[in-house]
Order: C-alpha cells, then sequence, then structure tokens
C-alpha cells in the first residue's frame, strides 16, 4: 500500500546513505515526541502538570521490577496479533479481525487446558497451544475464505467475527463452561501443569514472551526467506502479475488468511496459559486492535512489531501508574497510541518528498 | 410463544426497526457519499461514536438535545476533516487511515467522557428527542403508529434518503461526485476539483455519521457508555456496499439491519431458549451474509480506495 520510493539504495549517492537511514530511524521517533506534545495540551486541559504526569507515564514503569516486567507482559499478546496483521497485509489483505482470532484461540486454550490440565506440562501446554493455533486458524480461514471465493470484503467480515468471537465467549462463560460454583460468569482455572513457567521469579513474566518473540523469527523466515513466502508477498505486492506467472490468488488468500489467524490465536493462548488462567468475558480487551498499531508503527515488519509493542507495553503500563499518580484517566494513552500512528504513517508519505528535497538541496551544491 | 405474532406484536416490531435502522442509515447515507467519491471510510465507527458523545456533552452543558445533535455533527465533521487531511491530502492508506481514527475516537470519548464528568460507574443522563406525533398521518391505523411516532431525528434520516437521491442524480454537485470516484483523471480534466469534491463527501459522511451516533445517545437513549456503538459503523460500511452505493439500496440494507436487531430484542424478550448471545450475534452474522454476494456482484466505483495523483 504505501509505495515506498527507496532513494537510500541508490549507489550513486553514497555520502547521502546516512541521511536517509537516519531519516528512517526519525520519523517514528518524531512522532512519538510530537503525540506527548499533543497529549500534554489535552493534560494542560484538565489542569495536570504534564512533566508530572510524564513522569508517571515512562518512569512509573521502572520503580520495581514487578512493573518493569509487566511491560513485557502487556506486550506479549500485542506482538502476537501484531504479527497476525503483518502477515495478512504483507500479502495484501488487512485482517482487522485480530481481536476475534485472540479469542477463538483463547477458547480451544481454555477447552484443552480444562480438560488435559492433569498430564504432564509439556504435554498440556503443547496441545493448548496447538488448538488455540488450530482455534484462530478458522477463525481466520472463514473470512478468507469467503474473500477467495465469493470476493467478500475480508475487512467487513473480519470486523464481525470478532463481534461474534465476543457474543460466543459470552455464551461459553454463562453456560456450559460456567465455573463449578457457578457464582461468576468464569470459567474454573486450568489445570496447574497447563499454567506457563515463569521467566522472572516474583513477577507476572511468563514464557509467552519467549514464544512471542520466536513467533516473530518465525515470520520473517517464512515470509522473507522462504519461495512460499515470496508467492505470498507477490501475490500481494501485484496480483495480476502473480496470477500471470501461475500463481493462484485465491489459494494464497485462504492461507494467508488462516495463517494470520493462527498468530493472533496463539495471543489467545499466551493470555489464557499466561495470565488468566481461565476465561472470562472482556478479557484482554482492545488487544487485537492494538497489535494493528503495532504492525503499523513498526511499519510491518516483524522486528517492528516487536520494537514498537514493547513501547505500546510500557505506555499502557506507564498510564495505570499515571492514572494513580496523579489522577489522570488512563484513557488518555489511547489518544496518544492513536495519534503516534497517523504522525508515523503521515511521516512515511512525506518522507520520499523530504529526501527529494535534500537530494536536490546536493545537486546544487555538487 | 404462541400469540406474540399478534397484530400489536408485528407494530412493536416495527416500529423498533424503524428506530433501531436509523443510526446505520445516517451512517451509510455519509458512507456513501464518501465511497461514491473514492473514498473508503471505515472511520465511520469512530465518527459515530464521537457523535455519540459530543451529543451527550452538548445536551448536558446547554440542556437542549438540538444543541447536543448540532455538536455532534460538529464534531463528526471535525474526526472527518481530519481523515480527509490524512486520506486525501496525504494519501495515507485509506483502510489504514480509518483504523487510526476508530482508535483515536475510543480513546477520545473515554478520555474526555472522565476528564467532563469524572470517573463514575452511573451514567450522566441528559435530556434527549423524545417521539413527536404528526398530526393525521399519525393517526392512520397500523402505519401511522409504525412510521409516524417517532423522533424528529427519524423523520431527518428519512428525508435525506430521497434528497441524496435528488443530489447523486439530478444536480452537477452529484454528477461530479460519482465522475470523481468513477475516474477521477477524466474529472481532472474537465476542471472537477477531485480533491475538493472528496474532502466535501468525506465531511459529509462525517456529519452525517456524527448524527446517527448523537441518535443512539440522545434518541433511543439519554446517555453515553463506552464503546456504545459497538460495530454500528461497520455494519453501515457493509451497508453501503449490501446497498450497491445507492441511497434507495442504503436504505433497503439499514432496514434489514434495523429488523434484524429489533427481532433479535423481541426473541430475547419472548423468553425463546435460544441463548440470547446468539440472538446478538444475529446483525453480525447477516452483515457477513450480505456481503458475501447474496446480492449478487456488486459494482464498487472504479476508483475506491485508490488516492489521487496529478
Amino acid at each position: 500500500m504505501v509505495k515506498k520510493i527507496d532513494l537510500s539504495k541508490d549507489k550513486s549517492h553514497k555520502n547521502s546513505f546516512d541521511i536517509f537511514q537516519l531519516l528512517k530511524i526519525i520519523v517514528p521517533i518524531i512522532a512519538v515526541f510530537l503525540a506527548l506534545l499533543l497529549g500534554s495540551i489535552l493534560l494542560l486541559f484538565i489542569d495536570v502538570n504534564p512533566l508530572e504526569a510524564y513522569k508517571y507515564l515512562i518512569f512509573g514503569n521502572f520503580t520495581n521490577k514487578y512493573n518493569t516486567a509487566e511491560i513485557f507482559v502487556k506486550s506479549t499478546p500485542i506482538i502476537l496479533t501484531g504479527l497476525a496483521f503483518t502477515f495478512a497485509f504483507r500479502t495484501g489483505l488487512f485482517n482487522i479481525g485480530g481481536e476475534g482470532q485472540m479469542f477463538a484461540g483463547a477458547m480451544a486454550a481454555v477447552f484443552v487446558g480444562l480438560k488435559t490440565g492433569h498430564l504432564s506440562p509439556f504435554l498440556t501446554i503443547s496441545l493448548s497451544l496447538l488448538g488455540a493455533i488450530i482455534a484462530g486458524a478458522i477463525w481466520g480461514l472463514i473470512p478468507g475464505f469467503l474473500k477467495g471465493i465469493f470476493g467478500s470484503s475480508e475487512i467487513i467480515v473480519t470486523i464481525m467475527f470478532n463481534y461474534v468471537a465476543l457474543y460466543l465467549i459470552s455464551y461459553l462463560v454463562d453456560k456450559p463452561l460456567r465455573e463449578s460454583i457457578g457464582f461468576y460468569p468464569q470459567t474454573d482455572l486450568i489445570g496447574k501443569n497447563a499454567y506457563l513457567p515463569y521467566v522472572v521469579p516474583n513477577t507476572r513474566l511468563h514464557i509467552g514472551f519467549v514464544i512471542a518473540v520466536v513467533f516473530s523469527i518465525l515470520v520473517y523466515i517464512i515470509l522473507w526467506k522462504t519461495p512460499f513466502g515470496y508467492r505470498l508477498r507477490a501475490v500481494g505486492y501485484n496480483p495480476d502479475g502473480a496470477e500471470y506467472s501461475g500463481m493462484s490468488i485465491k489459494k494464497s488468500i485462504i492461507i494467508s488468511m488462516a495463517i494470520s489467524g493462527a498468530l493472533a490465536g496463539v495471543a489467545g493462548f499466551t493470555e489464557i496459559n499466561g495470565i488468566h488462567h481461565r476465561l472470562l468475558d472482556n478479557f484482554s480487551k482492545n488487544v487485537g486492535f492494538d497489535g494493528i498499531a503495532a504492525a503499523l508503527l513498526g511499519s510491518a515488519n516483524p522486528a517492528g512489531v516487536v520494537v514498537s509493542s514493547i513501547l505500546l507495553g510500557m505506555l499502557q503500563t506507564g498510564s495505570n501508574s499515571m492514572q494513580r499518580g496523579v489522577g489522570v484517566p488512563a484513557n488518555i494513552v489511547s489518544i496518544i497510541q492513536a495519534m503516534i500512528i497517523i504522525l508515523v504513517l503521515a511521516g512515511n508519505m512525506l518522507r520520499p518528498k523530504i529526501e527529494l528535497y535534500i537530494r536536490r538541496k546536493e545537486k546544487v551544491i555538487e | 410463544m404462541k400469540d406474540i405474532f399478534n397484530i400489536t406484536f408485528l407494530i412493536a416490531l416495527l416500529s423498533a426497526s424503524i428506530r433501531l435502522s436509523v443510526p446505520i442509515l445516517f451512517a451509510a447515507l455519509g458512507g456513501m457519499y464518501s465511497e461514491r467519491s473514492g473514498v473508503v471510510n471505515i472511520g465511520l465507527e469512530g465518527m459515530m461514536l464521537v457523535g455519540a458523545f459530543a451529543g451527550v456533552v452538548g445536551s448536558y452543558f446547554t440542556g437542549s438535545y438540538w444543541i447536543g445533535a448540532m455538536v455532534a455533527v460538529l464534531s463528526g465533521m471535525l474526526m472527518a476533516a481530519l481523515f480527509a487531511l490524512i486520506t486525501v491530502k496525504i494519501k495515507i492508506n485509506q483502510i489504514v487511515s480509518g483504523v487510526a481514527i476508530n482508535l483515536l475516537a475510543v480513546g477520545v470519548t473515554s478520555f474526555f467522557y472522565r476528564a467532563l464528568f469524572g470517573i463514575t460507574t452511573v451514567p450522566i443522563t441528559v435530556n434527549a428527542f423524545s417521539p413527536v406525533s404528526i398530526p393525521i398521518l399519525s393517526d392512520i391505523p397500523i402505519i401511522g403508529e409504525i412510521l409516524f411516532k417517532q423522533t424528529v431525528l427519524v423523520y431527518i434520516a428519512f428525508l435525506l434518503v430521497p434528497i441524496s437521491h435528488y443530489i447523486f442524480y439530478k444536480t452537477s454537485l452529484g454528477l461530479s461526485i460519482r465522475t470523481v470516484g468513477e475516474h477521477p483523471m477524466a474529472a481532472d480534466t474537465v476542471g472537477i476539483p477531485v480533491s475538493k469534491v472528496r474532502i466535501v463527501c468525506v465531511l459529509i459522511s462525517g456529519a452525517l455519521a456524527g448524527l446517527g451516533g448523537s441518535f443512539l445517545s440522545l434518541g433511543q437513549f439519554n446517555m453515553f457508555v463506552d464503546n456504545m456503538v459497538s460495530g454500528r459503523g461497520f455494519i453501515a460500511v457493509a451497508a453501503v456496499i449490501f446497498g450497491k452505493w445507492s441511497p434507495t439500496g442504503v436504505l433497503m440494507a439499514s432496514l434489514i439491519f434495523g429488523v434484524a436487531d429489533a427481532l433479535q430484542i423481541r426473541i430475547q424478550m419472548a423468553g425463546v431458549s435460544i441463548p440470547y448471545q446468539f440472538l446478538l450475534m444475529f446483525p453480525y452474522l447477516l452483515t457477513v451474509v450480505a456481503v458475501t454476494g447474496i446480492v449478487g456482484r456488486t459494482t464498487s466505483p472504479k476508483a475506491l480506495g485508490n488516492p489521487y495523483e496529478k
């Protein structure tokens, strides 16, 4: 979608290479600063000293080991839903249904965790992961199938499937999987053996973060280092050209949406087996959309997704300590987050113009 | 269970269907303007949410729901202005921009709600629209009950259908909009300002989505709740496709969604043994079916989704 006019690859301008590389990194940094600046206007509007508030937002994360670990706890599912969006995006599709696919994964993970929680940890955890992958893949496959066969907008269908998954969870915790005491609309705890092991003692940081990073490496390898991934990206980049050279667009769409859904499904697994240990209404809300934010911020490449997910995790944990510290509604972070995305995208669109401007100036000097 | 399908039930059902189709109709008509000019507007959802919130704020501080609706229209347009800036001027991908606008709307409404009213558990209630019976017409049996005992916003929504039809097919502005959406370069050649037309259309979509949102908070309820639009903006986007980008088609699509929603509520109230969550899914599943081509192959405006480069 975003046409990248990559002038920096032009070898004839060796001395300007650094400037253009720098520009690529500087755009997101400027975007974050501008968004925080806009946020400070809002803070002034509600009579809060922005510096005081930002002190909590940024440094509140690092007051102790537990809070610092929370950054990575929060960013784990965001990385996975971010990868889900990235995968579909790179193959020319908009999967806005990461949220629903995560819910689907969570439903499967909890079901497996409840039924096989007595088995050995390795077995039950693997089965939960597998279940989540399959459920997420199905939740992505259906929109992919409808897109491939009938040409239905995957955007609309994936969004609608978010709501369907939401109500499905609400039904499961209300009736068939309701806890045995029957008091709250939630399931029983999954078997202890299905809990993801913690990485850092006395924090909630579980091995899910490592799993998420492993998946980001996998996505990179699949998309950029295998012929299969090359084909998927070719279809995304130029569907007509890809079809002309013998690739099936329909098949590519369906496979890519299934994989994308599977990635988001894993987020459901890490949230259930790593954090909540049971299924409940409204758990991990908006993580699917945070993933989209992370993917856009990380210019839809796996390493970028990991870094921006950590940034978003930092903002979200920080916002809670800001709410406690100076009484600013934590929701201000959603505004800052949205502004960062808009500014980064705008910056990326304007970058070729800035580069052109620098080149012209250089020519004059020469 | 046996006697729910009598005439009173039917009247109540259809009257509710009309009411429930209105927010979708407003937003879908707006979305139609934007899409006809070549701009996909997934941000309708966020613009509705901002409208719902602004309506309550306007009504709360002035005591007038009319001013509330005006504030809602203006706020919807403000969001649309940002959307137009980033899609038409800066040319960021339209889908991505829509997602960003929706995220922004969630943040803006939930933040300002708490900033203005404090962190409360009980929603603030405000003055809201109440039904107005149209003399004579409302006395017609059955039909009067269904159509002419609604709030003013309902009448406005339905009047907008013929008005939009007139604008699209009988005025030069409508011709310009359609040309820009089908073939921007041709439009440019004959001197139609492509970007300006698109910006105006996006602003119209924001105004209508904002009004649709305020109908939720001031017409159906008298309060704002976080995320209260819950997908109606997305359903409106589907209604535009389902309605084949024409005002009457959009009206039909919106009415179908209204009936689905009303039916779902009535069945719940009648105590049918289907779990209510499945009934709640119904409008969303219907949307999936609607975009899966039961209406036959639809042809979108040719330049839909593509920014125009001179």
